[in-house]
């Protein structure tokens, strides 16, 4: 048993460094063949988890391949759009100005009520307003509304929204991060100064957050009875 | 992106040496195991028991001495079999019951070949 653990505390570093080497993605974003080898990855590793008459080396040396496999063939793809083509294929255009490509959507295996669907899921109820509809490399569909139907943003209706930067997370749970006040160019002496004028202790905050236009806003953090 | 191919590249070079590494302990190992197996049987026809026993105990202790290494890379199972076959062999050789011991030598050369056959990138074994 106690092996099952020492071997387990193992395999986990090593998918948290093979998962780290291929990069952050989420799961809905990763490419087809990026997905089969997180698969791969997790079930090679719990082959010897679970068997201790196998060599852990067994389990890792799988492991280690995939990565490099998976790492030579991103770079690969950046550097060769052939590649990258073959490997990924292409976005498919199912709806081009307006109009359903019915062959593209026989060839995608896909049916009038997936594409519903996945248009519901994008905020579009009605095909009409479709002008482009893509079907991504990783499945996701892209949709660009005809221009009528299309939400104004500022720009277009001459308005001036004024930039006040990202907001973040300078204080967590009672401890300054460096990297948020550096990201809005505000300073450590500043947060000291916005504390001691509120009156509350840094120990005390459970969030506080602030731009680079200096609004802020504190949350404190609640007192148990 | 650089550092990360770079890594790779490393851990690639890493996990070849390793089986390389495994490749040529198994190799010698079995070479060796199945040369003092087939001496041993040619002692034994001579009725030379103290040389075969000898040559028994040199061959228990190459097995001994690399159990960590190849625990590390075959399945632990196989290298267990071959180190029980070995000792029964011994016993056998010790108590002079040649039937016993070449049937456990006929065995354990069996055992070893198989071992070995199994682990090289042979397109029967790839396949």
């Amino acid at each position: 048993m106690l092996i099952s653990l020492i071997r387990t505390i193992i395999l986990y570093i090593v998918i948290i460094i093979a998962v780290k080497l291929m990069g952050k993605r989420q799961i809905s974003d990763l490419q087809t063949s990026e997905l089969v080898v997180t698969f791969l990855i997790s079930n090679i590793a719990a082959i010897p988890m679970q068997n201790t008459a196998q060599p852990l080396l067994s389990g890792f040396i799988p492991i280690i391949i995939l990565v490099c496999c998976e790492i030579f063939v991103s770079v690969l793809m950046l550097k060769n759009t052939k590649f990258r083509q073959a490997v990924c294929g292409r976005p498919v255009v199912i709806i081009n100005e307006g109009k359903i490509d019915q062959d593209a959507l026989k060839n995608l295996r896909m049916s009038t009520e997936d594409l519903c669907e996945q248009l519901r899921q994008l905020d579009v109820f009605t095909l009409q307003d479709v002008a482009f509809a893509i079907i991504e490399t990783n499945g996701k569909m892209s949709v660009l509304k005809k221009s009528g139907k299309q939400q104004p943003d500022a720009s277009t209706l001459g308005i001036v929204i004024p930039d006040n930067g990202i907001e973040t997370v300078v204080v967590s749970d009672g401890e300054i991060s460096d990297f948020s006040l550096k990201l809005c160019g505000l300073t450590k002496d500043w947060v000291y100064g916005i504390i001691q004028g509120q009156n509350v202790k840094l120990e005390d905050i459970f969030i506080m957050t602030a731009d680079k236009t200096k609004n802020y806003n504190i949350i404190k953090k609640e007192v148990k009875t | 992106m650089k550092k990360r191919v770079i890594i790779v590249t490393l851990l690639l070079i890493f996990s070849i040496g390793i089986c390389l590494y495994e490749l040529y302990n198994i190799n010698n190992i079995s070479k060796e195991s199945i040369e003092n197996l087939k001496t041993m049987q040619m002692y034994v026809e001579q009725e030379d028991m103290e040389s075969a026993q000898t040559l028994s105990e040199q061959t228990k202790e190459l097995w001994d001495k690399n159990n960590v290494m190849l625990t590390i890379f075959i399945q632990h199972q196989y290298v267990e079999d071959i180190l029980q076959t070995l000792n029964v062999m011994d016993t056998a050789l010790n108590i002079e019951e040649t039937s016993d011991f070449f049937t456990e030598n006929t065995r354990a050369i069996l055992q070893i070949s198989k071992f070995s056959h199994t682990e090289f990138p042979k397109i029967e074994n790839i396949l």
